[in-house]
């Protein structure tokens, strides 16, 4: 049985992996749970170039106000384990 | 065969066909809805320090939505669509920032806890924001972009029609020498650049 962070982890290697291209407010959910279980709360904005693209990063950040970092983890590997339909154990 | 039984054949024949045909059941593809997805509308404001007019960037945490429509278009799920934004969901990059604006400029306008008003949209692309503020309401010209699920509208608000003259002198006194250029002249400018984005639901 692996721990979270191995399950998270591994959940990263396979999103990281993955070649098809997803909706942009999926994309938003990997990267605000990304942000979230790697980071914390510490919000500041993005710093790519794109104002708008920053701009609904940091807002993605914000909807997960109510999730811990272990939780954010949980999602992330949730979130990967429906996209690939396949279970990460 | 005769040409009568023929003509009998083909006769059955197309009749046949036809109570075939008209008994399939017809498939109507339904056409695209878009509805309003809370959770992704982002609404960012430029304010306007120093007389080379640098940029001040925020958005707000919390924006509430109401009375939004599932619609055909993207611009009418939006048309008509109420808000209200929190005062304290504002956010910068500096906590002191943010104190200040919530404080010193939001809390000495009249009853201002949350900003509120509906959106208004044409199908030209242009539209208006009517905003509630500091007790005055107001309208904010805007432009609008719909590429897909994505909506962009931006606007320009003058501090002056909501009667902010007093919460912008009090946030310039604040910020005096934060808000001072090259030229040794602070300034604090009552022009406000609004932009709002959602990413709209598709079924």
């Amino acid at each position: 049985m692996q721990s979270l962070d191995e399950k998270f982890e591994r959940a990263f290697e396979i999103a990281s992996a993955m070649t098809q291209k997803l909706p942009p407010d999926t994309m938003l959910r990997f990267y605000a749970y990304y942000k979230l279980a790697t980071k914390g709360k510490a919000y500041s904005t993005p710093s790519g170039e794109s104002s708008l693209r920053n701009a609904f990063k940091l807002n993605a950040m914000f909807q997960l106000n109510d999730l811990t970092e272990d939780e954010a983890k949980e999602k992330y590997i949730e979130l990967v384990e429906n996209i690939t339909q396949q279970k990460i154990s | 065969m005769t040409i009568l039984k023929k003509t009998t054949i083909i006769s059955f024949a197309i009749l046949f066909s036809l109570a075939t045909i008209s008994c399939k059941k017809e498939v109507k593809k339904e056409p695209t809805q878009f509805s309003v997805e809370q959770k992704t509308i982002t609404v960012k404001w430029t304010g306007y320090k120093t007389t080379d007019k640098i940029a001040v960037n925020g958005q707000f945490k919390e924006i509430n939505i109401s009375n939004s429509n599932i619609s055909s278009t993207a611009f009418e799920a939006l048309n008509g669509a109420k808000f209200s934004i929190p005062v304290s969901s504002l956010f910068t990059d500096e906590q002191e920032r943010d104190s200040k604006l919530k404080q010193l400029f939001f809390g000495v306008m009249e009853a201002t806890l949350s900003l509120t008003g509906t959106l208004n949209l044409n199908n030209d692309g242009t539209g208006n924001i009517d905003l509630l503020m500091n007790g005055v309401q107001q309208t904010i010209p805007v432009t609008y972009i719909a590429s897909g699920q994505l909506v962009e509208i931006n606007g320009i608000m003058n501090l002056d029609n909501w009667n902010a003259q007093s919460a912008l002198a009090s946030l310039a006194k604040a910020c005096f020498d934060l808000h001072k250029g090259p030229d040794g002249v602070s300034k604090t400018w009552n022009e406000v650049s609004i932009g709002a984005a959602v990413y709209l639901s598709k079924k």
